[in-house]
């Protein structure tokens, strides 16, 4: 299913309850900007029946329930809404900073990361936190941001072995991304720090502090001004 | 102010309702009921909305005692409830209909004997805090439902406002509970053959090898016992890739059968992560996720295609069936009359 865009994205049915919509000729910055036009442009003409838009790296899911609407009214709405995209403007959104404590007692992977990149741990702390992340997607679990912008010196592979408990909060490099734990879970990305900011506040509206699109930038702290009791023990 | 108290809890048993559909782009999981037919079933029987919060019991069910009088229905797997009051009775409790409890009425669940997932509503629903915008208890993350965990010993569990049906006949002497003789049903529990989930293709299917590719779609797969309510890992013929290349992670729905690298698929069910990077192969109909939801590790099952627009019929299909069965129910109250399965 084409659209008019020159990118030809195609849109497929990802079961009888969802479409996903991919840009297969496309790069992923330009891909990353469709996602959040296409993504406001179906906000626009919200019906229901529709369920959620959940963007990612280079695709976005809609859902639907198949009882109140179908396939075919869901694709055309989305090639709908390709058109009417492609125009729009993403408003610049503001940078959101997350305090970053690069200490190491909370960055057990941090020295060692700086081996395989043949950088000094400081020079590591400086590019990580020298420049902006944009949020490619939220996913893994609640809250967790994939950030992109990462500079080339800093990717690594992921670690061989996965730690089975990562604790919230724990900043970390996996490949050319970094993130944010957003809750204690297993976790296979290097951790070279850890935010007192949570991330996933189940009990506010939204319940994540981030979401696709937005803008990052992690400010070093001291061990001093983390939280006591949100040290390790 | 009401409550369920739990005398003693079953193998795993979370308050549920409808989830949290519109938090996917957060990352929270859709969860709620993972049999969602039998859980709506249950509240519409005792008069509640689809959305208010049930108990979903996995397995083995749960002692419960109720201080008051009460509505209550109980739907899917059949755990032989029974009526546990002290000295009094051992009554077998029925399903699938609405049962009106006396105060004090205790009931036990036991192990499913046939199905994996039982639900019990009570007019009024489980007034568990809403968190997220649901009831439903979200394990992994320790949120919803009790204090995000499942049931135990001790828990008192407040009842949603509802007017008390006191003068309702059977309530008032010497029988714990009073029942009409009807029963609404929406699925046939999976039995000791093979149970078949209709499936469509997945977007990756055609990368498996064209042995895989027949395999998944012909031959027989068991459920094992690393199941939950994130999703079932699966055994079988190995199911291989012509070639293994890594993913972008993306959008994933209840249903999607992945592929990981070691050749056993995992069906994914309500409490998993709302993206992910693994080849999807396959996705279970929406209209299957309930029989899919009363599968127990150790259960044969086979994978059978269906084209799109035949699944979206079977779903229009299957909400039609429970309507109109509702409908019968509640217009005529037809005594002596099996309202059917659905």
């Amino acid at each position: 299913m084409k659209s008019f865009d020159a990118l030809s994205p195609s849109i497929d049915p990802l079961g009888d309850c969802a479409a996903i919509v991919s840009w297969p000729n496309a790069g992923r910055d330009i891909i990353s900007t469709r996602i959040q036009q296409l993504a406001e442009a179906i906000q626009q003409r919200w019906r229901p029946g529709l369920e959620g838009v959940v963007p990612a790296f280079v695709t976005l899911t809609l859902h639907y329930n198949p009882t109140e609407i179908r396939w075919a009214d869901v694709r055309n709405l989305i090639s709908a809404s390709l058109t009417v995209a492609m125009d729009s403007q993403c408003p610049n959104r503001p940078v959101i900073e997350i305090p970053v404590c690069y200490g190491e007692r909370f960055a057990p992977d941090l020295a060692d990361l700086a081996t395989q990149c043949g950088l000094s741990i400081d020079e590591v702390i400086r590019q990580h936190s020298s420049g902006d992340y944009s949020v490619r997607m939220i996913g893994f679990s609640p809250g967790f941001p994939y950030l992109a912008g990462l500079p080339e010196q800093l990717a690594v592979p992921r670690r061989s072995s996965p730690r089975l408990r990562v604790p919230a909060g724990s900043v970390a490099i996996g490949g050319n991304q970094t993130g944010v734990y957003s809750m204690e879970t297993p976790g296979g990305w290097h951790i070279i720090g850890r935010t007192p900011t949570k991330l996933f506040l189940p009990e506010c509206d939204p319940p994540c502090l981030l979401r696709a699109g937005d803008r990052v930038r992690f400010v070093p702290i001291e061990a001093s001004d983390f939280p006591k009791q949100q040290e390790p023990s | 102010m009401m409550i369920v108290r739990v005398l003693r809890s079953g193998l795993s048993s979370t308050i549920q309702d409808l989830g949290r559909p519109n938090l996917r782009h957060y990352g929270v999981p859709v969860g709620g009921a993972l049999d969602r037919p039998s859980h709506e079933l249950a509240n519409r029987l005792v008069g509640n909305l689809a959305n208010a919060a049930t108990v979903e019991m996995t397995l083995t069910g749960d002692e419960l005692e109720w201080p008051n009088s009460g509505l209550i229905a109980i739907t899917g797997a059949d755990m032989s409830p029974v009526t546990s009051n002290e000295g009094i009775d051992n009554t077998r409790v029925p399903q699938h209909c609405p049962v009106m409890i006396r105060a004090g009425t205790r009931i036990r669940f036991g192990a499913a004997r046939r199905g994996c997932r039982c639900y019990l509503a009570v007019a009024g629903g489980f007034d568990v805090p809403v968190v997220m915008g649901s009831r439903s208890t979200y394990l992994r993350a320790g949120v919803g439902g009790v204090h995000g965990r499942a049931l135990k010993m001790g828990d008192e569990i407040q009842l949603g406002d509802f007017k008390e049906h006191a003068s309702h006949p059977g309530t008032g002497s010497d029988q714990s509970f009073s029942a009409p003789p009807w029963f609404i049903r929406t699925i046939d529990l999976p039995s000791a053959s093979t149970v078949v989930l209709r499936t469509l293709r997945g977007s990756h299917f055609t990368r498996m090898t064209d042995e895989s590719q027949s395999s998944f779609l012909h031959d027989e797969f068991e459920i094992t016992p690393q199941s939950d309510r994130m999703g079932y890992r699966i055994t079988g013929p190995r199911l291989r890739l012509e070639v293994v290349d890594e993913l972008s992670s993306e959008g994933l729905v209840c249903g999607t059968i992945q592929l990981p690298p070691d050749g056993n698929p995992i069906l994914l069910m309500a409490d998993s992560a709302p993206t992910g990077g693994y080849h999807r192969i396959g996705q279970v109909i929406t209209a299957d996720i309930s029989l899919a939801a009363q599968l127990r590790p150790g259960q044969s099952v086979a994978f059978r295609e269906v084209s799109l627009p035949e699944a979206q019929q079977i779903a229009a299909q299957q909400r039609q069936m429970l309507e109109n069965a509702l409908l019968i129910a509640g217009l005529t109250s037809p005594a002596g009359k099996d309202v059917g399965k659905l």
